[in-house]
């Protein structure tokens, strides 16, 4: 049973760090606007796309293409707002407007892709193959890259909001809408600036993704459902939460796949979903300021 | 109210009416086929529309009933080797628990937060699906359904009439249910949580015993419309659980309207149809759908049935008042889904 701990740990790494570069954009947009996003996971999936067309194709070095791609994917979340989340979201529905909306986006953008793209398999050739021993297991030098991304730029985030004006006007939005309408802000660009930022910290995640596993049009489902996991297990609107619940859900994905079998490991995941929200439906981690 | 029986009536004459004729208007297989897939969906969408039109409750979980009905009636008939009415009523059944069940995770929780649980209900079931191969046929499905068969007859002969005729009366008497629901003081109840919860309780109404009542109904009809799906197709499947049929289903009760009874199945028919119509794009028929629908979610709020019923309170405006604009048209009735 042990002897399957390092590569376990290893493999949670990877998929924690992937995890977390997602939901923590679908974090911020629940904070500010109440809602999902149900194409965030087609967004990841443009954007590896993206990643591949600009470094297999255009032969551009990796990380310009990712540079490239993470700013084109800014503005096209910036677009996803602006043309389908504004004119619903102030609706006396407009959540479940909002909610409909960006699930039929989920699949224009899948039909999209398989337009641009076409439905074979596609995959990103990583920066490295190097890999080092931890206990005779080979690590790929790219986990931890991988980590290093996702903890540096999710725990950046967190400074920004926090910290920056830009971050004060998100959590004043977040907190109180009229109150921080009075003191001049303007919710939209709030709003329009909060999905760049989430589509942007999606295609890093994206990177990740289409490096480790293969890119299909289909496949934005998958990660977005285990960002929904993730967005609850940690606490919808706290970023540190959306951390340490990225972890949790790729430590209970690897372990499941490890010892009880892989098409086990999404039921385990989402049973306890379940179980969380049943018990406290505010998340397990304790919502900060 | 005593007045409004007689219209009442006619109308539920006309529902089944429109059931007997259906058959004589389509004889063409390749019409026939379309026609049946519609009234399938159109069960869907009337059916889902009692929790989420209705209840203003985010039930996203209507699909996965409808799919487990489905795999019910596939189980039943091929490895219990039951005749078609036997598994019709269990897989009602089925529908009736797995919709009752679903609720037991929802009664915590409000607005947004049943979006997702329930969705992530019909990604269990598809995983589940995928993980009891020996029950369920794995990824390969269970095919070779027989063909439903009432008195000895077989649906599917004479070009699927029984098929037509069946599926037409189920969405006749479906809206005559549904109506006869909304009228009764559980439909008022239902719409009271929806639009002032404190107020409803206040007054009375038991928010946990009505919404779980709604979901075993609307479970029950899920549970019988994947049977009849399954039935008509001949095969279950994964993709009864697929993020596709969640998406069609929602976009065929938005079109349609949640307003009116009749509006999801207005929804069903016309998407069917332009679904049809663009098979023939191939690749490009997602894109173009999901494009339509968002752009009728912008542009059209209450979708098809609102603009009807818009229509003709202004029509009948000008009959009555000739020319003045009824009051009743400038205010489309509109309910705050959340207070």
């Amino acid at each position: 049973m042990l002897d399957g701990l390092v590569p376990v740990l290893v493999s949670t790494l990877l998929l924690g760090s992937m995890y977390s570069l997602l939901t923590a954009g679908m974090s911020l947009i629940w904070s500010t606007l109440q809602v999902f996003n149900y194409a965030h996971g087609a967004m990841l999936i443009i954007g590896g796309y993206l990643i591949w067309t600009l470094s297999s194709t255009a032969g551009l070095p990796l990380p310009l293409a990712v540079l490239l791609a993470t700013v084109a994917m800014a503005g096209l979340g910036a677009l996803v707002e602006l043309v389908v989340v504004r004119p619903l979201a102030s609706r006396p529905d407009g959540t479940l407007m909002v909610m409909v909306a960006t699930l039929a986006l989920a699949g224009l953008a899948e039909g999209a892709v398989q337009l641009i793209w076409g439905p074979e398999n596609k995959q990103v050739q990583p920066v490295t193959t190097a890999t080092f021993d931890i206990a005779g297991v080979a690590v790929r030098w790219t986990t931890v890259l991988a980590f290093l991304l996702a903890v540096g730029l999710v725990g950046g985030l967190m400074l920004v909001v926090n910290r920056t004006e830009w971050g004060a006007s998100i959590r004043a939005v977040a907190q109180n809408r009229d109150m921080a309408m009075l003191l001049g802000i303007k919710p939209g660009r709030v709003y329009l600036s909060v999905f760049a930022a989430s589509a942007a910290l999606a295609t890093v995640g994206a990177l990740v993704f289409a490096t480790t596993t293969t890119l299909t049009p289909a496949k934005g489902s998958g990660p977005l459902l285990i960002a929904f996991v993730v967005l609850v297990f940690g606490g919808t609107a706290s970023l540190m939460g959306t951390l340490v619940g990225a972890y949790a859900i790729g430590f209970i994905e690897a372990s499941t796949s490890y010892w009880i079998g892989l098409q086990w490991s999404p039921v385990a995941v989402f049973v306890l979903l379940v179980v969380v929200m049943l018990v406290r439906p505010e998340g397990l981690v304790r919502r900060g300021s | 109210m005593t007045k409004y029986v007689p219209s009442r009536l006619i109308r539920w004459a006309g529902y089944l009416a429109i059931a007997v004729v259906i058959p004589y208007v389509f004889v063409a297989p390749s019409s026939r086929l379309l026609v049946c897939t519609a009234l399938i969906y159109a069960l869907l969408a009337a059916s889902w529309n009692l929790t989420l039109g209705f209840g203003g409750i985010f039930n996203f979980a209507h699909a996965g009933m409808f799919g487990i009905g489905g795999y019910a009636m596939a189980i039943a008939t091929l490895k219990l080797q039951w005749a078609s009415i036997p598994s019709l009523a269990f897989a009602v059944l089925v529908g009736a628990v797995v919709g009752g069940l679903t609720y037991l995770p929802v009664i915590r929780m409000r607005g947004i937060y049943i979006a997702l649980i329930t969705f992530v209900f019909v990604q269990i079931s598809y995983h589940l699906v995928l993980a009891l191969p020996d029950l369920t046929g794995g990824s390969g499905g269970l095919p070779g359904v027989p063909a439903m068969t009432i008195a000895g007859q077989s649906l599917a002969q004479y070009g699927g009439l029984g098929y037509l005729w069946m599926l037409g009366a189920a969405v006749a008497v479906l809206l005559i249910v549904l109506e006869l629901i909304m009228a009764s003081p559980f439909g008022h109840s239902l719409v009271a949580l929806r639009d002032n919860e404190q107020l409803a309780r206040s007054r009375g109404v038991n928010r946990v015993r009505q919404q779980f009542i709604a979901f075993v109904i609307s479970g029950a009809m899920a549970g019988f419309t994947g049977a009849m799906y399954v039935a008509y197709f001949r095969v279950a499947d994964v993709s009864l659980f697929g993020f596709g049929l969640v998406t069609l289903g929602l976009s065929m009760i938005f079109l349609g309207g949640t307003k009116q009874i009749w509006g999801p199945v207005v929804g069903a028919v016309v998407i069917t149809l332009v679904n049809d119509r663009l098979t023939g794009l191939d690749a490009w028929s997602p894109v173009v759908f999901a494009a339509g629908t968002i752009a009728v979610l912008i542009f059209a709020p209450g979708g098809i049935s609102a603009a009807l019923t818009r229509g003709v309170a202004v029509l009948r405006g000008r009959l009555t008042n000739s020319g003045r604009p009824s009051t009743s048209s400038q205010t489309p009735q509109r309910s705050v889904e959340h207070a």
